[in-house]
């Protein structure tokens, strides 16, 4: 009986050994995170005029968080998804970053911390009227963790907008052209799909956030997908690219894509593009139709 | 024993007097308000994520990086965007790389997954040295659950015969954000 005893222990005590071995060489799997509000803010403000606020910072990591402050330009590329860099020489005319500052710029969190994070922005006085717009980023150092293998670090990092308005720019703009084009390849044995795209011009000086919907109609005029706009600005003096990508299976026959938008002005717009789906011997595919698109006003 | 109890009972007949005096003080109204603005976390569950390579010879490396996201944006012109970009390429050199491959056509690549209220990225797409790709989007006035949603990015990556044998390390960051 006391021999087993004795075993046993050794057994406890060489598996306790091990597990402080595996724990000592084996670093724990951090989790890295950060919160932020509020997300969007939106200034109506003059020539010379300074604005002064806070943003409220936190971690949502393990353990104690270092994180950088940037102030980044930031626009929407031709695949509708946010572009916040530290440069984007494009955007120097419409960028606010150039006046917004951010105090503090290094930040350290406690374990699950907050902190405010003050933000002014100084418009200088000859400045002409319009919308600009610049951002807040606070990223977290990569993972101090050692990867074994092949692998990645990983960081976060998150974003507030600004959108300063300089007196009462009009909205100008337009719905410009309605295209259907083919989605990346799909997952190794999918096809790929076909995506409606929408493209909206901005010719004035003032961001707009367009609403709508785009439909597509089969050869009766019955909607057999209808999506709403998604909520993206279109930045001032550009064409802005909407992607729609289709859920539908288009069937050999003819179809309609119809959009109709308000641009921020209180009127519709209204366009279509006639597409017909021929088959082929080998699969059917989608083909726009030679028709000339609609746009309306 | 007689002016005790008269005593107590003076004090008791004040003690009321009192209290009835101060809760007389305490009525009125206030006005409570409390403004409540678009907010968003993101949260990467493990600071690392390991890519590694199962069965034929020379299948891709794959592997999974799971978030959490929590959002709340406003009812009618919120939005919001997880992206990821590649912000360190891989190192050592003469492995995978994300900006300069060693083959044409090596590509780190990835299909989203974002519960409701999220909707997640049409993969597989690039993940990029140079540009933010979608993860994920958000709409006006979505809400996540107080215990945050799940989302996650299921990676491949060529395994080219061309790489040296070792280690290779790149740093990914996802990026919340609204516009």
């Amino acid at each position: 009986m006391s021999t087993h005893h004795h075993v046993y222990r050794q057994c406890a005590l060489a598996v306790f050994g091990a597990l402080l071995i595996v724990g000592a060489t084996r670093p724990a799997r951090a989790q890295l995170g950060l919160g932020l509000a509020p997300m969007r803010v939106e200034l109506r403000m003059a020539p010379g005029q300074q604005y002064s606020g806070s943003l409220k910072l936190s971690s949502e990591s393990d353990g104690k968080a270092r994180v950088r402050a940037e102030m980044l330009d930031f626009n929407i590329d031709d695949k509708a998804t946010p572009q916040f860099e530290r440069d984007l020489p494009q955007e120097a005319a419409y960028s606010c970053k150039k006046w917004l500052s951010l105090n503090p710029m290094e930040i350290e969190l406690e374990k699950r911390g907050a902190l405010m994070v003050r933000y002014t922005l100084r418009l200088p006085a000859d400045l002409p009227e319009g919308s600009y717009n610049c951002a807040a980023g606070f990223s977290t150092l990569p993972a101090a963790e050692q990867v074994t293998g092949m692998g990645m670090r990983m960081a976060v990092r998150i974003v507030a907008a600004f959108y300063v308005t300089v007196g009462s720019p009009p909205i100008h703009g337009k719905l410009k052209e309605i295209k259907l084009e083919p989605l990346p390849a799909g997952k190794e044995s999918e096809p790929a799909g076909w995506q409606a795209v929408v493209i909206l011009e901005n010719s004035g000086l003032m961001f707009f956030r367009p609403t709508g919907k785009l439909e597509v109609l089969d050869a009766e005029g019955k909607a057999v997908e209808t999506a709403d706009f998604p909520s993206l600005p279109v930045l001032r003096q550009r064409d802005q690219r909407f992607l729609f990508p289709l859920k539908t299976h288009l069937e050999v026959g003819h179809y309609k894509l119809r959009t109709r938008v308000d641009i921020g002005t209180g009127e519709i717009q209204e366009g279509s593009l006639d597409v017909a789906v021929e088959p082929t011997p080998e699969t059917p595919e989608v083909q726009p139709a030679p028709v000339p698109q609609h746009p309306q006003q | 024993m007689k002016k005790k109890l008269l005593l107590t009972a003076l004090g008791l007949v004040l003690t009321a007097s009192l209290a009835h005096a101060q809760l007389g003080a305490t009525t009125g109204t206030t006005t409570v308000s409390v403004a409540v603005a678009a907010e968003a976390a993101l949260t990467a569950i493990t600071g690392t994520s390991t890519l590694t390579s199962v069965g034929t010879n020379f299948s891709k490396y794959t592997g999974t990086t799971s978030l959490t996201y929590f959002i709340r944006t406003t009812p009618t012109s919120g939005s919001g965007t997880i992206t990821l970009e590649v912000t360190t390429d891989f190192a050592p050199t003469g492995g995978p790389s994300v900006g300069s491959p060693p083959t044409a056509g090596d590509a780190l690549t990835y299909n989203c997954t974002v519960s409701s209220p999220g909707t997640a990225c049409t993969g597989p797409l690039t993940a990029s040295k140079s540009a933010w790709t979608s993860v994920g989007t958000f709409g006006a006035d979505n809400h996540s659950t107080f215990a945050g949603n799940s989302a996650s990015v299921a990676w491949s990556l060529t395994n080219d015969p061309l790489y040296k044998v070792g280690t290779y390390t790149a740093t990914v960051t996802f990026t919340i954000s609204a516009s």
